[in-house]
C-alpha cells in the first residue's frame, strides 16, 4: 500500500541578496501581473550546479522529482551535497512549499531532525516535554502515556522540574532526543547527517536510528554512509542535481553512487575562507588537496584497500630549510583522526629535502585499509617543535566502498565493524 | 449506495493530506487549528508564564506597569497639561485609557514579529502557524483581564466615595470590546509580520509607530476636547484634520465606550456608528490578514 506519493515536485530558489534591487524586481512582476501582461509562471532557472557561475539568478533545487513509498519500506535517499536531499526533506516536513507538483501522505510524518525544536529555556524539563511533544504533533493523552518512558530514556529524572536553561548541553540533547524517538509517527524521516552531540551521543543516536529502522516502520533514511544504507534499506534512490537518477535495489544504487560519474569533488583548491590552524605566520600556505586512485585519476571514491595518493600543492613563502614535518591523517564523523601519516616516517615519498621559497607538490602514497564508509582528510605542515605553519582539517569527503578493485577482494560484512583493518595473521593452536 | 461508493473511493485514495504548490487565498485552517488546540494552550501558557519567571513579584508586575504609567500620565497630562476633563477623577480617566490601549499595543507589537522570531521553529517543523499569534493574543487577553480587575478596584474606590457615576450598559460592553480590539490588533500584527518576513523595513516602524499611534486616539485626552477644538476651527472656516484622524482610528470609539462606562464622560458625543465602524474594521483587517498570512506562511522560510 502506498503511503507517500511524490509527483513532479520542483523547487526553485532565488540566489543573491534580498534588498532594494530584488524589491523592484518583485514590484515589476506584480505590476505586470496586475495589468495583464503575461509573465511566465516561474523564472527561467538553471540546474543547481554550485561550482559553475550561471546566467540566471534562479536555480532548481529539485526538478520534476517523482517517487513513491510503500508501507513498511525502508527507503534510502543518497546523493552528494547539493543533490537536493535537504530540500526534499524540507518539503516533506512541510516547512516550505514546492514550486510545482504535489506530495500526498497517509498518516503522520515526522523527522528525527527536529531534536529540541521549540524548547523554551525558561520552562522546566517537564513543561518542555509537553510543549515539544505538542509541537511535533502529539496529542495530550499521547504525551501523558509516554511521559514516564521519555523521562527514563532521557536519564534526567532528577532535573525534570528545573528550567532547561540550567541543563548541560548533553542533558538538553538527551531530553530532546528522548521526546523525538517516542513520537512514533507512521512515516519517519531519519537524517543521519544531522546526528548531533558529542561522539558518544552520536553513536547512541545512530544506534537508536538503526533500531527504529529495523522495527518494521516506513522510513526515509538519508545518509552519506553507504554501509549503513546497505545494511538498513530495502530500496534506495539516488539524487543528483535535483532529480532521481536511479531508483531501485539498494545494492545497485550504492554501487552507482560509489562508482558512477566523475564527481564535482569537494577536493581541489582550498577556499580562502576555509578555517586554518596557523601559529608560524607567513611561512607557507597549503593551496590544494587532491586524492588520486590507483589509475592516477582525481577522485573521491575508492575501492576497499585501494592505494590512495594524497597530492598537496604548497606555496612556500619563506625559506624553511629542513625545519618542517608533514602530517596527514584521515578521519570520520566520530573520530577526527583515525590514521596517521607523517613525513618523518618516510611516508612522503621523497627524502627530507630542504624547502626554499617556491611552489611544491607533496605526494603521499598510502596503502590504506580503511573500512567502508565516509572519511575526510587533515593535512598540516609543522616546524620541528610541533607548531603549525599551516593546517587544514576536516577537508573534503571521500568514500571507501566495500568492493575491492580486485574482484576477489571484498569487505564481506554488511556493517562496518570499526574503522581500520590491519594486516592480521590468524591461527589456532590446540593446547589440550 | 452513493455513500458506499464515496467510502470505497476514500479507501482507495485515502490520502490524509496533500502538499501542493498553490493554496487558495482563503484557507483558514480551522480543522488543523482544532487538532493543535493543545499546542495553542501550551504556547499560551508559555507566553504568559515566561513573562514573570524568575521574578519575586511574579504576576504582580502586570499591575505595577499600569499603576506607574497612570501616575506619570496623571501628573504630566493631567496636572501639568490639564488635558483631563472636568468632573472626572484624573486617575480613573487615564487608567481606563491606558489599560485598554496597553492591551491593543501589546497584541499588536507581539504578533508583528511572529515570522522572524519563530523562524527557528518554523524552519524545522510543521504546525498551523496561526497557532502562534492566536496564543499570543490569548496571553495578552489574560494580562488585560488582570489589569482590568485593577481598574475595577480603582473604579470601586471612586464609586463608593461617590465621585463617579458609572454607566453599566457601557461597562457590559467590555468583553465585546476586548474581542474586537484583540482581533484587530492580531490582524494588524499578522499583516506586519508577513510584510516584514521578506523586507524588514516595517520592523523599524512598528516600535515607535505604536507609540505615536497612541496619540491619535483618546488615551491622554478626551474626545470632547478634540471636538471642541474642531468646532472652534470650523467656525473660523478651517478644516480640522485632527478630528478626522482621531475618529478614523478604530480604537478611538472603543476607548470612548470604556470612558462612558467607567467615568460617565462623553455620553452626549458618543456615536454608535463609530463603534460599528470599529467592529467592521476589525473584521476586515482580520480577514485581509488571514489571506496575507496564508500567502506568506507557505514559503517565507526561503526568504526570511
Amino acid at each position: 500500500m502506498e503511503v507517500l506519493r511524490i509527483k513532479n515536485i520542483s523547487k526553485q530558489y532565488k540566489l543573491g541578496e534580498i534588498d532594494r534591487m530584488s524589491y523592484f524586481g518583485d514590484i515589476k512582476r506584480s505590476f505586470k501581473k496586475l495589468v495583464g501582461i503575461s509573465v511566465s509562471q516561474y523564472e527561467k532557472a538553471e540546474v543547481n550546479d554550485r561550482s559553475v557561475r550561471g546566467n540566471s539568478n534562479y536555480v532548481w533545487a529539485l526538478n520534476e522529482l517523482s517517487f513513491s513509498v510503500n508501507k513498511g519500506e525502508v527507503l534510502g535517499i543518497v546523493g552528494r551535497n547539493g543533490a537536493g536531499k535537504s530540500t526534499l526533506l524540507k518539503l516533506l516536513s512541510r516547512v516550505t512549499g514546492p514550486t510545482t507538483g504535489t506530495i500526498q501522505v497517509k498518516g503522520r510524518m515526522a523527522s528525527l531532525l527536529e531534536v529540541g525544536t521549540g524548547f523554551h529555556p525558561e520552562l522546566t524539563g517537564k513543561e518542555n516535554i509537553f510543549l515539544n511533544g505538542a509541537i511535533l504533533g502529539m496529542a495530550k493523552e499521547e504525551i501523558e502515556s509516554k511521559y514516564d518512558e521519555i523521562i527514563s530514556f532521557s536519564g534526567v529524572a532528577r532535573y525534570i522540574d528545573t528550567p532547561v536553561k540550567r541543563y548541560s548541553s548533553g542533558m538538553y540533547v538527551r531530553l530532546a532526543f528522548a521526546i523525538a524517538v517516542h513520537l512514533e509517527p507512521e512515516i519517519l524521516i531519519i537524517d543521519e547527517v544531522l546526528a548531533v552531540g558529542d561522539a558518544d551521543f552520536q553513536k547512541k543516536c545512530i544506534k537508536k536510528m538503526r533500531e527504529i529502522a529495523q522495527s518494521g516502520r516506513t522510513i526515509l533514511f538519508v545518509s552519506h554512509n553507504m554501509s549503513t544504507v546497505r545494511e538498513l534499506c530495502s530500496r534506495a534512490i539516488l539524487l543528483d542535481k535535483g532529480g532521481v537518477v536511479l531508483d531501485g535495489d539498494t545494492e545497485q544504487v550504492v554501487q552507482e553512487y560509489l562508482t558512477g560519474g566523475h564527481s564535482d569533488s569537494h577536493f581541489g583548491l582550498i577556499p580562502a575562507a576555509y578555517p586554518r590552524t596557523i601559529v608560524n605566520k607567513n611561512r607557507l600556505e597549503i593551496r590544494s588537496i587532491n586524492l588520486h586512485n590507483e589509475s592516477g585519476e582525481d577522485n573521491d571514491r575508492f575501492f576497499y584497500q585501494e592505494k590512495i595518493t594524497i597530492k598537496v600543492k604548497i606555496n612556500v613563502l619563506n625559506d624553511l630549510g629542513i625545519d618542517y614535518i608533514c602530517l596527514a591523517s584521515f578521519g570520520d564523523q566520530i573520530h577526527d583522526r583515525i590514521s596517521y601519516h607523517s613525513s618523518n616516517n618516510d611516508l612522503i615519498s621523497e627524502t627530507h629535502q630542504a624547502l626554499d621559497k617556491g611552489e611544491y607538490e607533496f605526494e603521499l602514497v598510502t596503502h590504506q585499509s580503511l573500512l567502508p564508509g565516509s572519511y575526510h582528510v587533515n593535512f598540516s605542515v609543522l616546524d620541528t617543535m610541533g607548531y603549525p605553519y599551516d593546517g587544514v582539517s576536516g577537508y573534503g569527503s571521500f568514500e571507501i566502498s566495500a568492493l575491492g578493485r580486485n574482484k576477489n577482494l571484498k569487505y564481506s560484512w554488511s556493517k562496518s565493524l570499526g574503522a581500520v583493518a590491519f594486516n592480521n595473521e590468524f591461527k589456532i593452536n590446540r593446547i589440550k | 449506495m452513493v455513500s458506499f461508493v464515496t467510502f470505497a473511493h476514500r479507501m482507495k485514495e485515502g490520502w490524509d493530506y496533500t502538499i501542493k504548490s498553490k493554496r487558495t487565498a482563503w484557507n483558514f485552517e480551522f480543522k488543523a487549528l482544532w487538532k493543535y488546540r493543545y499546542l495553542i494552550l501550551l504556547f499560551f501558557k508559555r507566553d504568559f508564564v515566561a513573562n514573570y519567571k524568575q521574578t519575586v513579584l511574579g504576576p504582580l508586575w502586570f499591575v505595577i506597569q499600569p499603576i506607574l504609567t497612570t501616575v506619570i500620565f496623571t501628573f504630566v497630562f493631567g496636572n501639568l497639561a490639564g488635558l483631563a476633563p472636568e468632573g472626572v477623577p484624573d486617575v480613573l480617566f487615564f487608567m481606563s485609557g491606558i489599560v485598554i490601549w496597553n492591551y491593543f499595543a501589546d497584541v499588536f507589537v507581539k504578533t508583528s514579529n511572529i515570522f522572524r522570531q519563530n523562524a527557528n521553529i518554523f524552519g524545522k517543523v510543521y504546525f498551523p502557524r496561526m497557532a502562534v499569534p492566536i496564543s499570543v493574543m490569548l496571553a495578552s487577553m489574560l494580562k488585560f483581564l488582570v489589569q482590568f480587575l485593577l481598574l475595577i478596584v480603582v473604579f470601586l474606590y471612586y464609586w463608593l466615595n461617590g465621585e463617579v457615576d458609572p454607566n453599566f450598559d457601557f461597562i457590559a460592553l467590555t468583553p465585546l470590546s476586548a474581542i474586537v480590539l484583540g482581533i484587530m490588533a492580531m490582524g494588524l500584527g499578522n499583516i506586519t509580520s508577513a510584510l516584514t518576513a521578506k523586507y524588514r523595513d516595517f520592523t523599524h516602524l512598528v516600535g515607535f509607530g505604536v507609540q505615536l499611534l497612541m496619540y491619535t486616539t483618546t488615551v491622554i485626552y478626551p474626545l470632547s476636547k478634540i471636538i471642541e477644538w474642531a468646532n472652534a476651527s470650523e467656525a473660523l472656516g478651517d478644516f480640522s484634520y485632527q478630528k478626522v484622524i482621531v475618529l478614523a482610528n478604530p480604537v478611538t470609539s472603543v476607548i470612548e465606550s470604556f470612558r462612558v462606562g467607567f467615568c460617565n464622560h462623553g455620553l452626549e458625543i458618543f456615536n454608535w456608528n463609530y463603534y460599528w465602524y470599529s467592529i467592521g474594521s476589525a473584521l476586515v483587517i482580520f480577514l485581509v490578514s488571514i489571506v496575507i498570512f496564508n500567502k506568506t506562511e507557505q514559503n517565507f522560510i526561503d526568504t526570511v
